[in-house]
């Protein structure tokens, strides 16, 4: 189920562009070149235990982890897909890896950062726009199994909240000459979750109804 | 020709001799199979929360069974009394079952803390239960940091567990 109209949606998805815009100017400050992210599509869909069953559970997948605090409580996600961590792994660090499971404290420190820098854009917009403060945690990362990793985070979300909203925003990386960037015909390089519980999903929601208006 | 079930997060399925039940993206939920070895048929279910608590997810609590004959069960405590009494109706008897647990890991350090509360609070929800059936853990492959998928063969009792690391 979805619960943001098409205004609301281009409304979220303008104020996370800005915000995750500023990262990709940090991300090119940090590797000297050009990296542009952007953000095609968000959707908010209330999580119940079935439909949370990921698509591809047994892809092994690099997760970004960071706990939201502050004005409002939840956790942010962050899921790179296979293919795209090492073709991001690559971009970022010239670095090449032919599988997840090689990568080393480095390698996933490049991914932490990443995770810091995305989040922390993206939270800037939102935190304008609610009139909130919002802190974010230090990273955690987890190189494991896409469905796993869904399972582990719907029991912490589902035990404090009983059930729980996703904010799902899908990602792309635009580097020059490389080939991570994404456009309709191409998956996305990351989605990143925002996972809040019904107070928190409820004024998101508010908010943006009230801008989407005016 | 075995038939093969796939349950997926909070459902359970009991099967007779001659299945194959198998769930995938076990982390700090619990995965509970119950084999009853003299009429070699059993059942699993796929659990993500330790105890039945009155309020929290009350209209979801149980439900079924689907087309395939899966049932919805969030707790530990109520998979065990549900598979218990689904593989009695299929001629089993708690006097012959023995118990395999999966899971309960402790993937993500934020999520959890550093003692991993979700995943052991399952395991151990899981082994009360078992214990007041008189049920015995025949064996666990539980805890860890690492996510695991499970398959579940009811006429052997074997199950086979996959981890990527």
């Amino acid at each position: 189920m979805t619960f943001l109209s098409a205004p609301d949606q281009d409304q979220l998805a303008e104020l996370l562009n800005i915000g995750v815009s500023h990262a990709g100017t940090t991300l090119s400050q940090m590797v000297g070149r050009r990296i542009a992210i952007s953000v095609p599509t968000v959707v908010l869909h209330e999580i119940d235990t079935v439909s949370l069953f990921a698509a591809r559970p047994d892809d092994v997948t690099i997760a970004v982890l960071l706990r939201l605090s502050g004005g409002m409580e939840g956790y942010v996600f962050l899921l790179f897909p296979h293919d795209a961590s090492i073709s991001l792994l690559q971009t970022l660090s010239g670095k090449t890896v032919a599988d997840l499971h090689t990568l080393n404290e480095f390698d996933r420190s490049v991914f932490q950062e990443i995770g810091n820098v995305v989040t922390g854009g993206m939270l800037t917009g939102l935190s304008k726009f609610l009139h909130l403060p919002l802190v974010q945690s230090i990273p955690d990362v987890v190189i494991d199994m896409r469905g796993a990793i869904f399972d582990s985070l719907a029991a912490s979300m589902i035990q404090a909240h009983g059930k729980f909203f996703a904010l799902d925003v899908a990602i792309c990386v635009d580097a020059a000459n490389d080939d991570v960037a994404c456009n309709e015909h191409t998956e996305a390089v990351a989605h990143l979750f925002l996972f809040l519980g019904p107070e928190a999903a409820k004024r998101v929601l508010e908010f943006t109804h009230e801008m989407a208006r005016s | 020709m075995s038939r093969i079930v796939e349950i997926r997060i909070a459902e359970l399925f009991a099967g007779k001799s001659g299945e194959i039940i198998l769930t995938t993206g076990i982390g700090s939920c619990v995965v509970i199979v119950l084999y009853d070895t003299l009429q070699r048929l059993g059942g699993m279910s796929h659990a993500i929360l330790p105890r039945y608590a009155p309020g929290i997810g009350e209209e979801k609590e149980t439900a079924g069974p689907d087309e395939v004959g899966r049932y919805v069960s969030r707790y530990a405590d109520q998979s065990v009394d549900m598979l218990v009494a689904q593989i009695e109706a299929l001629g089993g008897a708690r006097t012959h079952m023995v118990a395999k647990l999966i899971g309960g890991a402790h993937m993500f350090f934020l999520l959890e803390g550093a003692d991993g509360s979700i995943g052991l609070e399952n395991i151990l929800a899981a082994r009360d239960r078992l214990r007041s059936y008189n049920i015995p853990i025949e064996s666990e492959v539980v805890g860890g940091t690492v996510g695991r998928n499970a398959r579940f063969d009811s006429t052997t009792g074997i199950v086979e567990i996959v981890t990527k690391v």
